[in-house]
């Protein structure tokens, strides 16, 4: 709590939209903490960088909103980790947030490519 | 949803912390893979992870938010953190909780005393639509009862009343198991319970027809006196009692909360007798009336005001609020000790405040620490004040305790001279408002340290180590909070001083007679057995003739007032002269035997005093006392001269003066007075004085047995010491100056506690200068007046402040002072002195420690 807000700078996430990125990424398969970082870096084009200080509460947050699972399994390079999956819930809710970031995301192209 | 996730936040928190750290480990490790895999050394690689992942404790003091529930657990986290700083500086804790309990303690005392005599409301339906028609005649009776007559005519007259009630007090006597007891009790009108809005418990209050002269004996009975002499017994209502003499029939019983007029537990309807309504200067009763609705007090004042013209000539009428009735003359007093006691608490907030800004240099690398590892700075205001409201409900509690103590003592001091005083508790609203209080005040004193502590530039502080001297704006705010701590120690140190010397200019006034070793008690004789003035002169005679043979008695006496007590005031006319032509010119009245001078120890002045021979077959004889003999005879001898009492009756002649005795407190000026033997002019109620050889106390037993020989069933009442009554007189001026005295010594305290804490702060903020100073051959003196000159300015400061605020407040005292001003210079002279010279000791103390200070150490000390 308390830390300032302060508008996103290039490669930084639009406040909110980070536990969409993360439902998305693991709806493909599930993954540990780091592997997700790292997906969405370079899906992304290396844009867009998530910062671990932020994903791990999100982690949490989505975890205890019974979005997600979680269990310890073992990486490709055979390390111990961390994997998380998407709940039913889970699914349910990155529709609502992909069709509510489209909407979004065409609304404000909408006002951005206006004429005059 | 949110109960699910409650409880998955329930089953996890306890084991996150270690799924966290081994996460964030493999985390790390993966990060650290892919750099060595890019090329980088080990250790090259490691770093970068690290740089990369950011804050491990911040990332997981944010994760463990997500498990908290939110404000309510930071909350006890911080109040467990506070409990552990105040564990770990017990010094620090100890003061702190022991200011605020000190003027929590006095503040809630105050506050428990004005609610419980000023706020509570009065057990009465709608109280504050109940007046009182106070009859007065200015100056000399601004509140007096009215006539029987009046009051009757206001009953018919008025329009702004729903309705109109007297009442007049009654005493009676009841006798049971041959034990008599004075029970205190009232004539009313038969409506004023149904005016009140009180209804009984059992049976009925009086019925309209009940209030006429002749329709029977009836009474209602106070709840206490039916469970204490009745057993609680359902089947009084309807059967007989016999009190002073004659049988009444109980027709009710009324609930425990209703005492009214006073302390009666016994009514009987007010029946006025064609006596009492055959004159208009028969003021005998009080009136009492419940405006109806819409009707404000000036409308009915105006009311009244066009009626009195036309029932009196020199006395008008007031309509007064009943609480103002009974609590008008105590509320200044109240109010003004509960403002006080409200500045020590302000003195104790301003202390508090001052010890944490010295705490705070020392915490402030626990605070830029807190700072530098990501807790903002609404989390740091959070915490520190926190730890101040804690301090001060710690206090706050401890203050309840003190409370307690203290409402019990002015309860047991001033008992009987404040009325509802014995009903006043600890209650629920008083614990409330201080707990109220007391988290408001460790708000108001934890604020401005923690503002500036949370403010604190934390490069700076870290660098520092806390170990360089400090900037100055913190020094200078505290030595603004000493400053104002010494203008509130003024303020209150002013009052009290003006307050106290006008408690000894009241005690220095001479009361005319000697109180010591005097016994009195009252003796109401029932005037059924003994109506005829012969029986009544029959049985004082007896009983005078038995005291006076008991051992240890030197003299005794009647009189029908006692000074300090009670006396009836009556009008006097002098033979051939004008002077208060209609209703005379007012006096104290008291009617008492030969033998009364001697006990109380009145000087004659000249003439004779009673004797055995002034008797109802003798020529009718009075004393004057000089007051009127200098008013009304300055250049002749009253000797000789003739006066009428209440007249038309009768011409008495003057055989002697007698010195003055003050009658209405030692205040008051004295008036007029006139004696007259009671052999001639007796009744049936009085009191009785005794001079002892030694405790008149001892005294009581003589008395009674000597009552009781003469008649068994008369009991007596109101024993007392001269002494007592007339301390009695004199509470009200104890309480005020012996409370606002006591709050301004511990206003004096803490703000000498508030010096020495800056002074001394600031001697070791200076100590390496200080050894500079001495190294380089500077004068002890010279360091001396540099620390007390400090001092001083700051005391100066807020001694000009305090005795300015002090001149603007004085005004509030004025009443309450007797021939002081209350700017009374020599006070405020002699306060300012004290306050100085207490300052001087508080600084002087850390001066002498710093010129101590040997140079080497001081110079290490950096």
């Amino acid at each position: 709590m308390g830390r300032k807000k302060q508008t996103p700078g290039p490669g930084e996430l639009v406040q909110g939209t980070l536990d969409m990125l993360v439902l998305k990424v693991l709806s493909v398969e599930k993954m540990h903490g780091w592997g997700i970082a790292q997906r969405i870096r370079q899906v992304s084009g290396e844009i867009l960088r998530v910062e671990e200080g932020s994903l791990y509460p999100a982690l949490r947050r989505l975890e205890l909103d019974g979005l997600i699972d979680a269990e310890w399994g073992t990486s490709d390079n055979n390390r111990r980790a961390r994997y998380y999956q998407l709940t039913r819930a889970g699914r349910r809710r990155l529709v609502a947030e992909r069709n509510h970031w489209q909407d979004l995301a065409a609304a404000i192209a909408r006002v951005m490519e206006m004429v005059r | 949803m949110s109960l699910l996730r409650f409880w998955r936040v329930l089953g996890r928190r306890r084991r996150d912390d270690t799924t966290l750290r081994d996460e964030v480990s493999a985390h790390l490790r993966a990060l650290e893979e892919q750099y060595r895999m890019e090329g980088m050394s080990a250790e090259a690689a490691r770093t970068a992870a690290r740089r990369q992942f950011g804050n491990v404790t911040l990332v997981q003091e944010d994760v463990r938010e997500e498990f908290s529930f939110g404000a309510l657990e930071r909350l006890a986290q911080d109040l467990r953190y506070g409990l552990r700083i105040l564990r770990a500086n017990p010094g620090f804790a100890f003061f702190t909780v022991l200011i605020m309990a000190l003027g929590i303690g006095a503040t809630t005392t105050m506050f428990s005393i004005v609610h419980g005599v000023l706020l509570r409301p009065l057990p009465f339906r709608e109280p504050g639509r109940i007046v009182m028609l106070e009859e007065k005649w200015l100056p000399r009776f601004p509140r007096f009862e009215a006539s029987p007559r009046d009051f009757l005519r206001w009953q018919q007259e008025t329009t702004s009343f729903s309705g109109l009630a007297a009442f007049k007090d009654l005493p009676f006597t009841l006798i049971s198991d041959e034990r008599p007891e004075r029970i205190v009790g009232a004539r009313v009108s038969a409506n004023l319970p149904a005016l009140l809005g009180v209804a009984p418990v059992i049976g009925r209050t009086f019925r309209p027809e009940e209030d006429a002269y002749g329709s029977g004996l009836v009474i209602l009975l106070g709840d206490n006196i039916w469970r204490r002499r009745f057993r609680a017994d359902p089947g009084v209502i309807g059967t007989s009692v016999r009190l002073s003499g004659l049988n009444y029939t109980i027709v009710g019983i009324m609930p425990s909360t209703f005492s009214f007029p006073d302390k009666a537990e016994i009514w009987t309807p007010m029946q006025f007798t064609p006596k009492d309504v055959a004159s208009p200067g028969n003021h005998i009763v009080w009136a009492i009336a419940r405006l109806k609705p819409g009707v404000t007090h000036q409308q009915a004042q105006a009311e009244i005001d066009l009626i009195m013209p036309r029932l009196q000539t020199v006395w008008t009428a007031s309509v007064i609020p009943l609480a103002d009735h009974y609590f008008g003359d105590m509320r200044l007093a109240l109010y003004m000790l509960f403002g006080a006691a409200g500045l020590v608490l302000l003195i104790a907030c301003v202390n508090i405040a001052g010890l944490l800004e010295a705490r705070g240099s020392s915490r402030q690398r626990e605070i830029a620490m807190r700072a530098a590892i990501g807790a903002s700075r609404a989390r740091i205001l959070q915490q520190l004040l926190t730890e101040t409201t804690l301090i001060a409900l710690i206090g706050g509690a401890l203050g309840i305790l003190l409370t307690y103590v203290g409402v019990g003592s002015i309860k047991t001091l001033l008992a009987t001279s404040v009325p509802r005083l014995e009903d006043v508790t600890v209650s629920p609203a008083v614990i409330m408002f201080s707990v109220f209080v007391s988290i408001f005040t460790g708000l108001l004193f934890g604020l401005a340290p923690a503002l500036r502590l949370s403010r604190e530039d934390l490069n700076h502080s870290l660098k520092a180590g806390g170990r360089m001297s400090r900037s100055g704006s913190q020094t200078r705010l505290r030595s603004a909070l000493v400053a104002c701590e010494v203008a509130l120690a003024v303020v209150l140190l002013a009052g009290a001083g003006i307050l106290l010397k006008s408690l000894s200019k009241i005690l220095e006034v001479r009361s005319g007679m000697n109180a010591e070793h005097v016994l009195t008690a009252a003796i109401n004789l029932p005037t059924v057995s003994y109506r005829e003035p012969h029986e009544q002169v029959r049985f004082v005679e007896s009983l005078l003739g038995r005291l006076q043979a008991a051992p240890d008695v030197q003299a005794v006496a009647i009189s029908t007032g006692l000074p300090f007590a009670g006396i009836e005031d009556s009008g006097i006319h002098f033979d051939g002269r004008t002077e208060g032509a209609l209703t005379g010119t007012a006096a104290n009245h008291y009617r008492v035997t030969p033998g009364y001078f001697r006990v109380m120890q009145i000087p004659l002045v000249r003439g004779r005093l009673f004797s055995d021979d002034d008797t109802a077959a003798s020529p009718p004889v009075v004393l004057i006392n000089e007051t009127m003999a200098r008013r009304f005879f300055p250049d002749e001898d009253p000797i000789g001269k003739r006066l009428e009492i209440s007249g038309p009756t009768y011409m008495r002649e003057i055989v002697g003066v007698v010195g003055d005795v003050k009658q209405e407190g030692l205040r008051r000026a004295t008036a007029p007075q006139v004696y007259e033997a009671f052999a001639q002019k007796p009744r049936t109620g009085f009191s009785v004085v005794l001079r002892s050889t030694g405790d008149p106390m001892h005294l009581v037993e003589t008395l009674r047995q000597g009552v009781t020989a003469i008649d068994r069933s008369q009991p007596l009442s109101d024993v007392s010491t001269m002494e007592d009554v007339i301390g009695e007189t004199m509470t009200r001026d104890r309480m005020s100056a012996g409370l606002l005295g006591l709050f301004a010594l511990l206003a004096l305290v803490l703000a000498a506690i508030g010096i020495y804490g800056v002074i001394a702060y600031s001697v070791a903020q200076r100590t390496q200068e200080i050894g500079v100073r001495l190294a380089l051959g500077a004068d002890r003196a010279h360091i001396l007046r540099l620390i007390l000159g400090q001092t001083m300015r700051l005391v100066l400061f807020g001694l000009t402040l305090g005795l300015i605020a002090s001149v603007g407040v004085s005004r509030l005292l004025e009443s309450l002072l007797y021939e002081v001003s209350p700017r009374d210079p020599a006070t405020l002279l002699s306060i300012s002195v004290l306050l100085v010279s207490v300052a001087l000791a508080a600084g002087l103390v850390p001066a002498l420690r710093a010129l101590r200070v040997h140079p080497i150490v001081a110079l290490r000390a950096e």
